[in-house]
């Protein structure tokens, strides 16, 4: 399932998903596999989005 | 778990490619009077030579990079080391199939551990690409390319599977090792120009929503 919140609080905060990704250490292809809905990431990188987006876990992750 | 599972495959593929690669020497000592014992451990440093190679290159291109490497990247490595073992029994059990099956089998030993040893080095390399889990080309990307194609295409040309002859004192005989080195290159020169491609769709793409 694509994960639609966290592309427009991306967007939102101009980033992109390479900017994302050097902010939380990981790769480009990893944050567009997650807003893909290709993978799951750990609640470690989950933490590490949200505190790079200024977002609460709930507000990205929760259906 | 992953890494144990991928220390397993690799172990495995490894074993059985040396076990083929001594089954297909025996044979070939048993049905060929012309090579000698001394030839058949020669066979047999050869298949060692190619293999320890492949193995050594493996280690030392991926020694350390865990730290580069992402979460997700470390959970597909045992999908890459899975698919180099599939792909590497296949093959392996494809000949001998094969070798069971004529009654004249076109192979030598060295031919045979040649195509099931880079069989599992390239599947190793183009899977770990297409997943960036172990070898990831982040760079130099068209340059690898070529290398990989230019390899390819000098591998085809000594396959003497073209339909021209090569000067005198290289062998015009199909070699079909040659030729599956040169498939499996040229191959992994297509992959890297493709996925490139595909990557930098999804960053433009990215960049314009």
């Amino acid at each position: 399932m694509k994960n639609l919140k966290l592309k427009s609080a991306r967007a939102a905060l101009d980033l992109s998903q390479q900017d994302l990704a050097d902010k939380v250490g990981v790769s480009r292809q990893t944050i567009n596999a997650i807003e893909k809905g290709d993978y799951n990431p750990t609640i470690k990188l989950c933490i590490a989005i949200c505190q790079a987006l200024g977002k609460t876990l709930d507000e990205l992750f929760w259906e | 778990m992953k890494n144990k599972a991928m220390t397993v495959s690799l172990v495995s593929t490894v074993i059985i490619t040396v076990s083929i690669t001594l089954m297909t020497i025996v044979n070939e000592l048993r049905v060929n009077p012309e090579v000698t014992f001394f030839g058949g451990i020669l066979f047999f440093l050869v298949g060692l030579e190619v293999l320890g190679g492949a193995v050594a290159f493996i280690v030392f291109s991926t020694k350390g990079n865990e730290k580069q490497l992402d979460e997700r990247q470390l959970k597909v490595r045992g999908e890459v080391a899975l698919y180099t073992l599939l792909s590497t029994v296949a093959v392996a059990l494809s000949i001998a199939i094969l070798s069971t099956l004529s009654d004249i089998f076109p192979l030598t030993a060295c031919d045979t551990a040649y195509i099931i040893s880079f069989t599992g080095l390239y599947t190793f390399l183009i899977s770990s690409d297409i997943n960036d889990a172990f070898i990831s080309y982040k760079s130099k990307r068209t340059l690898l390319a070529i290398i990989y194609l230019v390899t390819g295409s000098i591998c085809l040309v000594f396959s003497g599977v073209l339909p021209f002859r090569l000067p005198e004192y290289f062998s015009n005989d199909f070699r079909l090792s040659t030729f599956v080195i040169s498939v499996l290159a040229l191959v992994l020169g297509v992959e890297i120009i493709i996925k490139g491609i595909i990557e930098k769709k999804e960053a433009l793409a990215d960049e314009e929503s």
